[in-house]
């Protein structure tokens, strides 16, 4: 039992070193391709965010329709703490991700009180709020003309403006935020999030305060979101609106839905796959309907969501560790099964030796 | 008085003109195995789910260790050292054995979300902790070598089995069983009693309901009937065999007294 841990751990740490491996040495493979770098930055930027969110769907269960919200939450901040009030953008970043979990506080206590499609609602109806806010709210956000002239974020005194640059930072937050993610996951607050998602009223009776971790992993998912908010805004230097409406938080949603919820790496993977998706769509509808306008893409994407909800509900993470389960039974033998039911048998002959 | 670990007084509830339970009053005391029996519809089930905070009496005091903790949550009373089982098994079905355990252990645990976000050390020890707390409890249950099971697949006695390691590894002063026998074959139904009495032996005081009468006369110390919500009798499983209200009510009259 021991030694098998020891061995997972240490397959975890080369897995983990890897991954690391391949972080670091990635721009050099691409030889500062930047179309490549922009568009790791921008899914690194979404899997923050589904990240935060498949801590919020994927193990505690509950929804957010809204999450684009505290996207913008985050990037509103930044920009205009850092270009109207001249702040250092970390602290920036870290007042916009105060204000978020704020936010998903005041919001989350009326809200948590409702299930599933409600709860969908009412997260979705905050959404609508939030983007009505950063749309006329002009004096602050500059409305529907947007916000130009974000400054760049510095590191040791050094401002990033390259993509090889942006890619690190952004990157080593999403690797800082999988493992925070990660750690929750295997912990007493992880196991009290699956226990809420498995049945409120057995989890309720062991001791664990449904509302209370509810609260906070709204709250954190709020803090994920508005990070990757806060990063875009700097990298990009330009934001809007629509960039924090419903349709993003629909994307969000899918992002988690596709990546599924059999790990923490799920919204990683989501977000990979929307990026890739979006940019091959964008090259190949073109090519095949030239008339076709912009819309193309919530069809296509609307579309995955329904296939993905129907033939795979667990996404391709919860699909990939199905199929490595069944490889391992098969590959195990029927020897293992049989093992399983002479012990239920011993058990139930031996009757009670408990 | 202290001697009782519960009480309940005079309690009440009603769902709209429904009077589910009617000014019920009895005690359990520290170690004691007492059962509440009555025939379906005479407000077992709610007067648990009032008990256990599940829903709130509409009257009535319910005090444990000595405190009255009416319109507290489920929660707050497993901290304070009460949990329960449910008559429709409610198991995470997608953890694992060890790990539906692990949630059992909940009170006992400290760990917030920054602490555990950031693996601090306190964490680490915990999680250690937590697992060996309920491996232990696994053993002493005897099901061991199904921790690494998921709970959904397994056989239905054994679930059974599961959810009371689950509500018994923080070491509650008192569990709430509801219908533990119900769908369980004689074999594991004398298990599962066999399980009841070492945990008694270690301290915890249980409160349960039940149909199977023979568990009933065999295990408990003492029984409480219902009978539309009220109570008709009290006492040790003989003087209720013989106590003519409850037969009547109950056990039918030509069935007699079962042991």
């Amino acid at each position: 039992m021991e030694r098998d841990e020891r061995i997972k751990g240490g397959r975890r740490r080369l897995v983990l070193l890897v991954l690391v491996a391949a972080w670091l040495g990635f721009p050099w493979l691409v030889a500062g391709n930047n179309y490549l770098l922009s568009t790791l930055i921008i899914i690194g930027v979404y899997a923050l965010v589904s990240t935060g969110m498949t801590l919020l769907m994927g193990y505690a269960g509950q929804i957010s329709l809204g999450q684009a919200a505290f996207y913008g939450v985050g990037a509103y901040t930044s920009a205009y703490l850092t270009a109207h009030a001249g702040w250092p953008p970390w602290l920036a970043m870290a007042v916009g991700a105060v204000l978020a979990a704020l936010v998903a506080f005041v919001v989350g206590i009326p809200v948590f009180r409702l299930r599933e499609h409600y709860l969908a609602l009412a997260t979705l109806g905050f959404g609508v709020i939030m983007f009505t806010l950063f749309k006329e709210w002009e004096a602050i956000t500059g409305g529907l003309n947007g916000f130009f002239g974000i400054p760049p974020i510095s590191v040791l005194g050094m401002s990033l403006q390259t993509d090889i640059q942006f890619y690190y930072l952004v990157w080593l937050f999403v690797l800082a935020g999988l493992w925070f993610a990660h750690n929750i996951v295997r912990s007493r607050v992880g196991r009290a999030l699956r226990a809420i998602h498995g049945s409120e009223v057995a989890a309720s009776s062991l001791g664990v305060n449904i509302t209370k971790y509810k609260l906070q992993i709204f709250m954190l998912s709020a803090m994920y979101a508005s990070v990757a908010g806060s990063l875009y805004a700097h990298y990009v230097t330009f934001i809007n609106p629509d960039l924090f409406g419903i349709v993003p938080s629909i994307y969000f949603l899918i992002m988690v839905v596709i990546g599924g919820t059999a790990g923490v790496w799920g919204g990683l993977v989501g977000a990979a796959v929307y990026v890739c998706l979006g940019e091959w769509l964008k090259a190949v509808v073109p090519i095949l309907m030239p008339d076709a306008g912009g819309e193309f893409e919530i069809v296509f994407f609307g579309l995955l969501l329904i296939i993905m909800l129907i033939y795979m509900p667990s996404g391709l993470t919860g699909a990939v560790q199905k199929g490595m389960k069944r490889f391992r039974t098969t590959a195990g033998s029927q020897t293992g099964t049989t093992a399983t039911t002479e012990r239920h048998e011993a058990r139930s002959i031996g009757g009670g030796h408990g | 008085m202290s001697a009782m670990l519960l009480e309940v007084e005079q309690l009440s509830k009603s769902f709209g003109g429904v009077q589910a339970v009617q000014r019920v009053s009895f005690g359990v005391k520290k170690g004691d195995i007492v059962a509440v029996i009555g025939p379906n519809g005479a407000g077992k089930t709610t007067l648990f789910n009032v008990i256990s905070g599940i829903t709130p009496p509409t009257d009535g005091v319910v005090r444990f260790r000595g405190m009255t903790v009416n319109g507290k949550r489920p929660d707050e009373l497993a901290m304070l050292g009460m949990t329960r089982t449910f008559q429709n098994l409610q198991l995470f079905a997608d953890m694992t054995v060890l790990e539906n355990v692990m949630v059992g252990y909940h009170p006992r645990l400290k760990s917030g979300i920054i602490s555990a976000g950031f693996r601090l050390p306190h964490t680490v020890k915990e999680e250690k902790r937590a697992r060996e707390e309920a491996f232990a409890c696994l053993e002493q249950v005897g099901l061991a070598d199904l921790a690494m099971e998921q709970v959904g697949t397994l056989p239905y006695g054994i679930q059974r089995l599961v959810e009371i390691a689950r509500a018994a590894v923080s070491r509650p002063s008192l569990i709430l069983l509801d219908e533990p026998m119900a769908g369980l074959n004689p074999q594991e139904s004398k298990q599962l009693v066999d399980v009841w009495l070492a945990m008694r032996e270690q301290g915890i005081t249980f409160l349960f309901v039940e149909h199977d009468m023979e568990t009933v006369m065999s295990v408990a110390d003492r029984i409480v009937v219902l009978d539309y919500g009220q109570k008709i009798a009290e006492g040790t499983p003989e003087e209720i065999a013989r106590h003519p209200d409850v037969i009547k009510a109950y056990l039918g009259e030509e069935e007699a007294a079962p042991c």
